[in-house]
């Protein structure tokens, strides 16, 4: 599976194995029960034997912690490219036991529930506090789960969603209905990264890093209410400043960002200033994040069709990259100069990284 | 949950990691006026005066140490901000087995405290649940000093009560209530692909072992995979390799532990089977290292009832 | 190249149970000190970057637990999944990159809380080697009677590094296992995995270790002595042991070469006056020299014998006890630099070493070397 995507990636770029000087591997060890993944991928599925191999392993921001790790590695100056892999197989495993061990074993595993039980705590408290509806939240899954349909990468592809079916899903875990939730995903993403010289050698179209940026929170992710995502407003507001953006919707053309479920996307477009709190619903209401609105999120039909947790950040990069370099195909949208990727994870952790037609001098 | 649809091959692992979690000063204090008292304590920082709960060693704002003497006693009232009912199954890696559900499970500030925290409530009912409403520690009688003593949030039927782990024998006398022994215990299948599958499907039916063959520059690789390391290539090639093989390297290991496939002293050593151009990593049973050197040469003996794993070659003999 | 500068280093006594500390407070404990020793608060710290590894913590997401104490509240923190070497080469690529001018890289470890040998055993793909049972023990035991059959080294020279280190650890108050044994004690422990005795083998430890990055422009105002990085390099060998190279380290190899071509070193045992490098095991010391460059291949062993590794020698290797002395897992490869960082600064107390202006020190990931990484560190 790795082996695919790696291959496919060296040859986007017609790049030889050998030409890779590094190699940097994004997995969470419990989810597949193995130590040190990267030893075994990064040599064995990677080009990796005899290269450095190192792993980034940050739960759900894995793929963004890893994509920014990958951003230093070359920014650096000590390598010219560098090559990222993110990747789960989560069937062999389990995502939601992967993801309780994450948690303190004394006070938060023997109630918590992975990450959908914090999820659902936090659309319901998002929902109590605006009075959003479900039908808001089914509104996402239909615009991202259709949009998937244009994504030949994408896991579930449903061009024909409507909102009834999404409401006539069983609920799981109060607000959150089966449809409202990311599926348990399978799959690995490879990004190649170069510095300026070698990037002009490779393409004529390349993707360029205007900002990274990160902010972590507390240890126990309950500390706070939970109804909006505070580190998503302060790593974009850093991230807009460096990357010269003073009004997200006007300023960046597409937006790829990480909901691992419908009612996550109402309350964190607002987190990153796409829309005033407690208007989340109005940019689906208006059309605003649809394909043909003023700023489409998740062309790609974002994490709510496809979840393979270490390698899901990193695909929300991936595809902002695509977006700029104009290779989106039949989910591309016209004319983008800027593009943001997200990834979140943790306890409520949140990555960005802001993607331009040129780089910022 | 998701079934596979075909039959895939697969080689499942049962994790069983123990593990001895210190749990800190500061939640031993906290069970200990749990259990004797039924009182709930929070840590207060000495400087921002922030109350947190569960109590911990670090006020994260302000990076000051909070100690026992921090701690404060806050109500065992609070006001709910969020719940849900859990519906769907999951295995709990604290046992391996998959947790009972549906239930109730809430976020809520208790009287006293600044941060909120999560329990289960008791109600699986969601229209009876609503944000703002008021919720109440229940205790057990008989305490035993964990978070089980609080069962639940708010009023209650009869629930299946979490099962307290059995102190294993320890090798010293450690103060038990510094630790709390929790498991990762996850069962795993993982789909072994088709090189794998070939290779052990051979060995099982009918005792060949196979390699894969790189087309460019022919290593022949036992045991066989899909990429040659070197070249970056796929292989598809399969070639037959003999029983029989060389000894490369060995150990001769004393030391026991629970994953082992036997009773030590045993050797492990590298192998390279007659047509292999690699090694192969196995088990030679000896107990003596005086007895093996390098060169020497082994046969494989094969289990007699396969489980679909590598000790289906269940070890290597010495042969002349 | 631009400079990044190790300001100071803070570590806490390695020791087999820190039973009354929970993560968060083991590794507050190492900040507050790093803090208190600069006269810093979080607001100098730019971005940290931490080292854990999940299965050893028992939890996924292992930097989780230690947020509160890294400060990293509102802030950029990522996390190196393996050994704190590699954490300190991404902390520096921070500052390269020009994104941060102050890095704080913190590495920590408990062996005390699980089945170093389960936790060990997972690391291997559950296809051909996990049902096996092996583990770094096992794998360090074939590592060592392939190597010394190889090149007939003894099993007296491998002990007279078991003495050399923890005779050494004497002097270094954090050191966990620090005693003055004889080789004929190591000779006569009991066998563990042939040819490796129980004293051949490092103890498990718990413990943690913190140090400040910075530019070169911040670098002065924390302390009139930074230590500068010269050089890095990193390399990996083969996975499967059937595909590894035992008899050698060419990790190490490779990762070395391109440290000594970044930091301008063509004579090592000349231009290095101290090495801190990781000795899993006995023999592991002496297929470092080799690897290294130190001297010849197979040669490891005579290398040992003259002395030259020794306090006094041509090129003193693990003044601070090495990981024989004290390992808590993740964290041995920050303690090497840390070493190396005392040493050049003229901290290092009993165990300075004289003039110390160029250090090496080396990091390990994965089964006995798979994973290596090389750094240069130098006084000016």
């Amino acid at each position: 599976m790795i082996y695919e995507a790696v291959d496919s990636a060296l040859k986007d770029a017609q790049l030889e194995p050998k030409d890779i000087d590094a190699i940097l591997i994004g997995n969470m060890d419990h989810f597949e029960g193995i130590n040190f993944s990267e030893m075994w991928t990064g040599v064995e599925a990677a080009p990796g034997y005899l290269k450095p191999v190192m792993k980034v392993a940050t739960g759900g921001t894995t793929g963004s912690s890893l994509g920014i790790c990958g951003y230093h590695y070359v920014a650096s100056g000590i390598y010219k490219n560098v090559l990222v892999v993110g990747w789960e197989k989560l069937n062999e495993g389990g995502a939601t036991t992967g993801i309780i061990t994450a948690f303190d074993p004394v006070w938060e595993r023997p109630s918590l529930a992975g990450a959908l039980g914090p999820l659902a705590l936090m659309a319901s408290m998002y929902q109590a506090k605006y009075g959003a509806t479900s039908e808001h939240a089914a509104m996402v899954t239909v615009k991202n789960r259709s949009n998937a349909a244009n994504n030949p990468f994408a896991h579930l592809q449903m061009p024909n969603i409507t909102v009834d079916y999404v409401l006539s899903s069983q609920v799981i875990s109060y607000p959150l209905r089966l449809h409202d939730c990311c599926p348990q995903s399978e799959g690995a993403c490879a990004m190649i990264y170069a510095n300026e010289e070698e990037a002009k050698k490779i393409t004529d179209t390349p993707a360029w890093f205007q900002a990274v940026e990160t902010a972590h929170y507390y240890t126990y992710g309950t500390d706070d209410k939970m109804y909006d995502l505070p580190t998503a407003t302060i790593a974009s507001k850093k991230a807009y400043k460096k990357a010269g953006i003073e009004n997200p919707i006007r300023d960046l053309d597409v937006a790829e960002i990480y909901e691992p479920t419908s009612w996550s996307e109402l309350a964190w477009t607002e987190a990153l200033g796409f829309a005033e709190p407690g208007k989340g619903p109005v940019l689906l209401e208006e059309g605003i994040t649809q394909m043909s609105g003023e700023l489409p999120v998740n062309p790609s039909g974002g994490v709510l069709s496809t979840n393979p947790i270490g390698a899901t950040a990193l695909v929300r990069f991936a595809e902002a990259a695509i977006q700029v370099m104009g290779r989106g195909e039949k989910r591309q949208v016209p004319d983008v100069e800027k593009a943001l990727g997200m990834g979140f994870g943790g306890s409520l952790w949140t990555e960005i990284a802001i993607f331009g037609k040129e780089p910022l001098r | 949950m998701s079934k596979r649809k075909k039959d895939y091959f697969e080689i499942k692992w049962k994790t069983n990691l123990p593990y001895r979690y210190s749990i800190g000063n500061l939640s031993v204090k906290f069970f200990e006026e749990l259990k004797e008292n039924k009182k709930i304590f929070g840590s207060k920082c000495p400087r921002c005066g922030k109350v947190h709960f569960p109590p911990r060693g670090v006020c994260a704002e302000c990076m000051v140490e909070m100690k026992v003497e921090n701690m404060i006693q806050l109500y065992d009232t609070g006001t709910l901000v969020g719940f849900t009912v859990i519906n769907y199954p999951f295995v709990d890696p604290q046992t391996g087995g998959i947790r009972p559900f549906p239930y109730g499970y809430g976020l809520f500030k208790l009287d006293g405290a600044d941060t909120y925290t999560m329990h289960f409530i008791d109600e699986t009912d969601v229209s009876k649940l609503k944000v703002g409403m008021r919720v109440k520690a229940v205790y057990k009688e008989e305490r035993e000093g964990n978070l089980g003593d609080i069962p639940y949030f708010v009023i209650m039927k009869e629930r299946p009560k979490p099962k307290r782990k059995k102190v294993e024998k320890m090798e010293e006398e450690i103060d038990e209530r510094l630790v709390y022994r929790g498991r990762i215990k996850v069962p795993y299948k993982h789909v072994a692909g088709s090189y794998v599958e070939k290779f052990i499907t051979e060995i099982d039916k009918n005792q060949r072992i196979m390699g894969t063959k790189c087309p460019k520059c022919g290593k022949v690789y036992v045991p066989p995979r899909m990429i040659c390391v070197e070249c970056f290539e796929k292989m598809e090639e399969w070639v037959e390799v003999d029983n029989k093989g060389t000894v490369k390297g060995f150990t001769v290991v004393s030391h026991s532990t629970p994953v082992m496939p036997l009773e030590p002293p045993f050797a492990y050593a590298l192998i390279t089977l007659d047509g292999s151009n690699t090694e192969m990593v196995h088990i030679i049973k000896e107990t003596d290292p005086k007895k093996l050197k390098e060169g020497m040469r082994v046969e494989a003996v094969f289990k007699e009832k396969p489980r679909k794993r590598i000790t289906d070659i269940e070890y290597f003999k010495v042969i002349e | 190249m631009d400079k990044v500068a190790i300001v100071g280093v803070a570590q806490t006594k390695y020791e087999k149970d820190k039973i009354e500390q929970t993560y968060l407070e083991l590794v507050f404990e190492v900040v507050n000190k790093l803090y208190n020793q600069l006269g810093i608060s979080n607001d100098d710290v730019g971005s940290v970057i931490t080292s854990s590894n999940d299965f050893n913590d028992g939890r996924t997401i292992a930097n989780m637990a230690i947020q509160d104490a890294v400060g990293s509240v509102r802030k950029s923190e990522s996390r190196v999944s393996g050994d704190g070497a590699f954490a300190f080469i991404y902390g520096a690529m921070r500052i390269l990159s020009e994104s941060y001018n102050t890095v704080m890289v913190v590495s920590h470890s408990k062996c005390s809380e699980g089945d170093q040998y389960l936790i060990n055993n997972s690391i291997f793909d559950p296809f051909y080697q996990r049902a096996l049972g092996l583990d770094q023990v096992s794998t360090a035991g074939l590592m060592a009677n392939m190597y010394m059959t190889k090149y007939g080294i003894t099993q007296t020279q491998a002990a007279q590094v078991v003495v050399k280190n923890r005779k050494n650890a004497l002097n270094n108050p954090y050191a966990h296992l620090q005693e003055d044994i004889t080789v004929d004690e190591v000779l006569d422990s009991p066998m563990v995995a042939y040819p490796l005795k129980e004293l051949d083998l490092p103890p498990f430890s718990d413990g943690a270790v913190a140090m400040l990055l910075t530019n070169e422009e911040m670098a002065k105002k924390f302390t009139d002595n930074p230590i500068w990085f010269k050089g890095y390099g990193s390399c990996t060998d083969n996975y499967y042991l059937g595909n590894r190279h035992l008899t050698n380290l060419i990790g190490l190899e490779g990762a070395a070469k391109q440290a000594y071509q970044m930091a301008g070193i063509s004579d090592p045992i000349n231009q290095i006056d101290v090495a801190e490098i990781y000795d899993a095991f006995s023999t592991h010391e002496l297929m470092g020299y080799e690897a290294l460059g130190f001297c010849d291949l197979g040669k490891g062993g005579q290398f040992m014998e003259s002395g030259a590794t020794q306090m006094d020698g041509s090129i003193p290797v693990n003044p601070s006890g090495g990981v024989l002395s004290s390992n808590p897992t993740m964290a041995n490869g920050l303690i090497r630099v840390a070493e190396i960082a005392l040493q050049l600064m003229g901290k290092a107390g009993k165990r300075q070493i004289p003039n110390a202006k160029i250090g090496l020190a080396n990091g390990m990931n994965g089964i006995c070397s798979q994973g290596n990484i090389v750094l240069i560190f130098g006084g000016e």
